[in-house]
């Protein structure tokens, strides 16, 4: 580990040395570095009032997640390494990422024909269905894969894609047997530049297909376990002026582990999204039908790590802080899912539109579980060691998963204020989505309103106002917050979020075995102050204050946030 | 045409990433399952109203019937809303104080559910029964650090013994013994059972203590024994001697985590 370290900060010194040339002399001889850096850091404080013990903090009140990427590029080749620090990881992250050093070290090379990379690479597979390597640094989440990769071109509109290595698993260096092999192939044809004839179509069809194998020993004493595990799928993309269509089909081979409770099934999904844009009006449509997809390269492991695949989210993502209260997060064992979105700009100079004009987006996404029947009298759906059950093609059950219902409007009403207000009706399994069995499905409504006022070149004032109304959960919500701009420099905001739950502060309700539930919420406050300064590409910001207990989803992928109080950092910066 | 001739080359290469094994037929490795290197304790939450129980009673039997009754020890902890005695037929009240206690610790509220040596897996440490199965044969191939030596007597309605510790490893945390009485055959009504269900494993209740009694010392050196002697523990009246085992096992005391489990039938 200690050659490693020293070997990486070798290369480190290198590429510096290179960048001080580079700067020195001329960009073209010697390449050029760049780089980025951001760190998140958090000291945690002891709240009787949030429950949080010095017990629970257990001496480490400090904690700091950082990365650094460095990036050479020298004509048609590059490197890169990117550094790591979780020392220990800010707590809301798995604790496996506790550690630091070089995680990711790659060299690229690419003419016109052939892009190779050895090390570290991240790539998809069409929309990620079979396979998709990312990284996602709010998550914790990193699937890149350690190998090679190779890209040609043999002709225009063809690339084959093939890739082959091991996948990122927080630290742990990939030794025989302790994680699978993934290997693939990728086709994507743009039949335009294929075919002389459609060259100046105004109707552009690409199709693809790509294919996964994943390679893991079976070292299991009860199961016969496959130990190779093949995953394909075949996708297009056609366009035509402002219409664009893409789907993609997948299939997975037998594939016990640990998701699907060992079952042997085939799984397959359908994922298809349908747009159409014109000036001031946009229109998109998706529909997502998976069954039995969470593709691992370690069958044994269950959370984030080590997913091979992505299937892609079917529901809105909010940045309103109550609006994202109840994230959706994608069941990989099946879901059925649609969502449809339309955006409409009223003209200027009309009479809603006023002299700005004015936005509306509608939003509307419902998602299902699908319909699974048992295989006999004798075997309960998703037994293990069996086909675990059976289901139709594009099948939906009855279980609701998540649904929302959304309208958007933004508004400039002259040349100071500007307006936007939306409004969301949720509802949520919480049983399924967080796992907490026996949980009603919450129902919430929220609505948010935010006001920006620009006083003075360069100086604004945005207001927040929000409120959660639920009868669920933690019961009701409501949020503010009060920025001050002074573009591009300085921002300083003040918030808070309180949980006042209803009039008595208790929420009941009656599970299915008829028992009934009462729950106490004391009702608190989340109050927050926050300081931002950036220069450049550099970036500070400081806040204090609490942080609610919720769920962070990025793409349908999340990771839980426990509830601190204390004083945050970021930085960030890039070169 | 250039097209097709680079097409065909991609579907012969492609033959190179197709690797795939289709399972057919039984998908269990019949006959060669290594013998496990140590023992297993699964504890069955369970109820004689709960509907999905008797499934997990065959998923439990099954186990056993894979990697041997003395190597997986089974106990029934009849505990929760549908372990209570209610109306006839289901009136017989199979909890305990035990029982109880380990089902409110454990944070149980949905049945069946088992917990395996005490594991946590994620922040639970309660475990559905349809992941029994490679929860277990992955921990009764862990590295077997000790050993448990059960010694019990039965003399009309008293149950007197020992519990003896070898160990193979040495221990540095504190680790406690938890000592519990279990009967088979007794033949009560189980709903979506019969009315004539053979009941087994069932626990009947902790020798002395709930969470078991405190080793001497924290420190053990490996090749060292220590032993727990217990006397005068009194049965139900409607217990049937000769159906009765003691079960006995060694947890750490900060993880609760089990480190050995024995059973052994009550010598008359």
């Amino acid at each position: 580990m200690k050659k490693y370290i020293l070997k990486s900060i070798g290369v480190f010194a290198i590429l510096f040395a290179f960048t001080q040339m580079a700067n020195a002399q001329s960009p073209q001889k010697y390449g050029q570095v760049s780089g980025s850096f951001q760190l998140d850091a958090q000291l945690y404080q002891e709240d009787s009032e949030l429950g949080i013990t010095a017990e629970d903090i257990n001496g480490q009140d400090m904690r700091m997640n950082a990365f650094g990427n460095i990036i050479y590029r020298l004509g048609n080749f590059s490197a890169g390494v990117r550094y790591e620090a979780y020392l220990p990881p800010l707590a809301g992250f798995d604790t496996r990422l506790e550690g630091q050093g070089f995680v990711n070290r790659w060299a690229r090379y690419s003419t016109g024909i052939i892009d190779v990379t050895v090390g570290n690479f991240y790539e998809q597979f069409g929309s990620g269905m079979i396979f998709r390597a990312y990284e996602e640094w709010s998550l914790g989440y990193d699937n890149s894969v350690d190998g090679a990769r190779v890209i040609l071109t043999p002709m225009k509109g063809m690339t084959i894609k093939g890739i082959y290595g091991t996948q990122r698993f927080f630290w742990q260096k990939y030794e025989k047997n302790n994680r699978g092999i993934v290997r693939g192939g990728d086709l994507d044809l743009f039949m335009n530049d294929i075919f002389s004839g459609l060259e100046s179509s105004k109707t552009k069809l690409t199709l693809g297909a790509g294919l996964i194998s994943k390679y893991q020993a079976d070292l299991d004493p009860i199961y016969k376990l496959p130990e190779n595990v093949m995953s394909w799928s075949g996708r297009f993309n056609l366009s035509h002026g402002g219409f664009f269509w893409q789907t993609e089909y997948a299939h997975k081979i037998n594939d016990p582990n640990a998701i699907n409770d060992y079952i042997y099934k085939d799984g397959q999904g359908l994922f298809s999204s349908m747009s159409y844009s014109q000036k001031g009006l946009g229109f998109a449509l998706s529909a997502k039908w998976i069954d039995n997809m969470g593709f691992k390269s370690d069958r044994a492991v269950t959370g984030d790590a080590l997913f091979i695949n992505f299937l892609p989210p079917n529901a809105k993502t909010h940045s309103y802080s109550l609006s994202a209260m109840y994230p959706y997060a994608t069941q990989v064992n099946g879901e059925a899912a649609i969502q449809a979105t339309i955006n409409y700009r009223v003209p200027k100079k009309s009479k809603l539109g006023g002299k700005y004009g004015m936005g509306i987006e509608l939003n509307f996404s419902h998602i299902r579980a699908i319909d699974k029947t048992p295989l006999n009298d004798s075997t309960s759906i998703g037994q293990s060691g069996t086909l675990g059950y059976e289901t139709k093609f594009l099948s939906i059950g009855d279980d609701v998963y998540f649904q929302d219902l959304g309208i958007e409007i933004d508004k400039k009403i002259n040349k100071h204020f500007k307006l936007i207000v939306s409004a969301d009706m949720i509802k949520y399994n919480m049983a399924i989505i967080e796992g907490h069995l026996g949980e009603p499905d919450v129902d919430a409504f929220v609505w948010v309103t935010d006001l920006s006022y620009r006083f003075k070149r360069k100086h604004s004032l945005r207001w927040e106002l929000s409120q959660l109304l639920t009868k669920q959960d933690q019961g009701n919500w409501i949020a503010s917050t009060l920025e001050y701009n002074f573009a591009p420099t300085w921002f300083f905001a003040i918030s808070d979020q309180y949980n006042y739950v209803n009039k008595d502060g208790v929420i009941k309700y009656t599970n299915e075995n008829g028992e009934v539930h009462e729950t106490e919420f004391e009702k608190l406050h989340y109050p927050t102050i926050a300081a931002g300064y950036t220069k450049g590409t550099t970036r500070v910001l400081l806040s204090y204050g609490r942080q609610r207990e919720g769920i962070l989803c990025v793409g349908g992928v999340c990771r839980a946030v426990p509830k601190s109080n204390g004083f945050k950092i970021t930085i960030t910066s890039s070169f | 045409m250039k097209i097709f001739k680079i097409l065909f080359t991609i579907i012969i290469a492609s033959g190179l990433f197709t690797a795939c094994d289709k399972i057919e037929g039984s998908y269990y490795e019949s006959g060669i399952i290594p013998p496990p290197t140590t023992r297993v304790l699964l504890e069955d939450y369970t109820g004689h109203t709960c509907v999905a129980c008797p499934s997990a009673h065959v998923i439990a039997e099954d186990l056993q019937n894979t990697y041997g009754d003395t190597n997986l020890i089974v106990v029934a902890v009849h505990a929760g809303t549908f372990a209570n005695p209610g109306s006839s037929p289901y009136d017989y009240d199979f909890t305990t104080d035990a029982g109880d206690a380990y089902n409110t610790f454990f944070g149980i509220t949905s049945y069946p559910n088992g917990v395996i040596n005490r594991v946590k897996t994620g922040n639970n440490y309660f475990i559905d029964k349809n992941q029994w199965g490679p929860a277990v044969s992955k921990l009764l191939y862990e590295k077997k650090t000790m050993e448990v030596t059960i010694e019990a007597n039965g003399n009309d309605t008293i149950i007197n013994g020992s519990v003896k510790i070898d160990f193979i490893e040495g221990l540095n945390s504190q680790a406690k013994v938890i000592i519990w009485v279990t009967e088979d055959h007794i033949i009560k009504p189980q709903l979506n059972g019969a009315l004539d269900y053979e009941h087994n494993h069932v626990l009947r209740g902790a020798v002395e203590h709930t969470w078991g009694y405190t080793l001497s010392s924290s420190t053990y050196s490996a090749g060292s024994t220590t032993s727990i002697e217990f006397s005068d523990y009194r049965i139900g009246e409607d217990w049937v001697m000769k159906n009765l085992s003691v079960v006995a096992f060694v947890y750490d005391d900060e993880t609760k985590r089990v480190i050995q489990v024995n059973k052994a039938h009550v010598h008359i």
